[in-house]
């Protein structure tokens, strides 16, 4: 793969009960595509009752130069399909111990324009480290790191999990 | 690979009582907001049984020093037997919580510094008798914040106690 990684920290949801399934996967996509994530690739899907395990690849070109890419690893145990009384009304919901890896990068120059030769590549990493330092590894960071918070928030209250807050911004 | 210079290691808050969990949980954000620290949710685990609501977390709001330096505050929070009670009109939780409270200088010399291991013995030496001073000025800073919010989470759930 072309370019330079620049990962953020990653984070971990872990949640045993009940929850809508086919809601959380339709709002997962919603949510990609509300954030401009066009390339969206589910690289992962096993399942094998009670073990489920998918893996989505989600990909945003921000410019020409740099691309942000989220990586999210889901992995679900005794799986149960349960009925429940919603508003009066039965729904077949889901039982289970999940597990949810949120992972995300920044691919700088994700074509690989600047790998021609030893020449550009120098000129790259100088580029990065002096003069565009701040922008990349300070402010997009940020911008990535609260945004993987964004998708954090919103699977907790897809799964109603106890906790609701907001992601404060910089 | 970072270093972590300690400046609060494995203090303790507990508490058994009311509270409001969503409360609780805006009042750490807030927190973080106005001590300018960058929000950073490690893990967040739940559990919910029909016995059983436990939930628990670790956050580490984290502050930009510098380009090789950061403040962070790690906060490992636990909170057992959590039900729903109702308090005159409003819902309450309650639960036995416990926070523990790490915070630390995080230092990233960056590649060239971790080259040679006599470049890495210069760095270290410069920053324990040259910039000493200067250094030990954060870790107060980070000591300082843990204490107030220590302090303020005290507070938080006391005012539960008098209701």
């Amino acid at each position: 793969m072309p370019g330079v990684d620049v990962p953020v920290e990653s984070m971990e949801i872990k949640y045993q009960g009940i929850f809508d399934y086919d809601y959380f996967y339709a709002e997962m996509k919603k949510w990609y595509n509300r954030h401009g994530f066009t390339d969206f690739q589910e690289i992962m899907h096993k399942f094998k009752p009670p073990e489920m395990e998918l893996g989505w690849n989600a990909a945003r070109r921000d410019t020409g130069y740099r691309k942000t890419q989220h990586n999210i690893f889901f992995h679900a145990w005794e799986w149960k399909e349960v009925e429940v009384k919603v508003k009066g009304k039965k729904k077949k919901m889901i039982s289970a111990k999940i597990k949810i890896n949120l992972g995300a990068k920044q691919i700088l120059d994700y074509e690989g324009n600047m790998e021609k030769n030893e020449f550009t590549k120098t000129l790259r990493t100088f580029v990065h480290k002096f003069i565009f330092f701040y922008k990349i590894f300070i402010v997009d960071y940020d911008t990535v790191q609260y945004e993987l918070l964004d998708l954090q928030q919103t699977i907790r209250s897809l799964l109603s999990m106890s906790l609701k807050g907001d992601v404060v911004w910089p | 690979m970072p270093i972590r210079d300690f400046a609060v290691f494995d203090e303790y808050l507990s508490y058994s009582g009311p509270f409001e969990l969503n409360e609780f949980y805006k009042y750490l954000d807030n927190w973080q907001k106005n001590h300018h620290y960058d929000k950073f949710e490690k893990r967040h685990h739940e559990k919910r049984t029909e016995d059983e609501r436990a939930l628990e977390m670790e956050i580490e709001p984290n502050k930009h020093i510098s380009d090789f330096m950061k403040l962070r505050v790690n906060m490992e929070i636990h909170i057992r037997h959590i039900q729903d009670i109702k308090v005159g009109k409003k819902m309450l939780q309650q639960g036995d919580v416990r926070i523990r409270f790490r915070s630390f200088v995080e230092k990233k010399y960056g590649e060239f510094w971790e080259r040679r291991p006599l470049y890495f013995f210069f760095r270290v030496w410069v920053d324990k008798f040259i910039y000493d001073r200067h250094l030990e000025k954060f870790a107060d800073e980070v000591r300082n914040d843990t204490k107030v919010i220590k302090e303020q989470l005290k507070a938080f759930f006391n005012l539960y106690q008098r209701k």
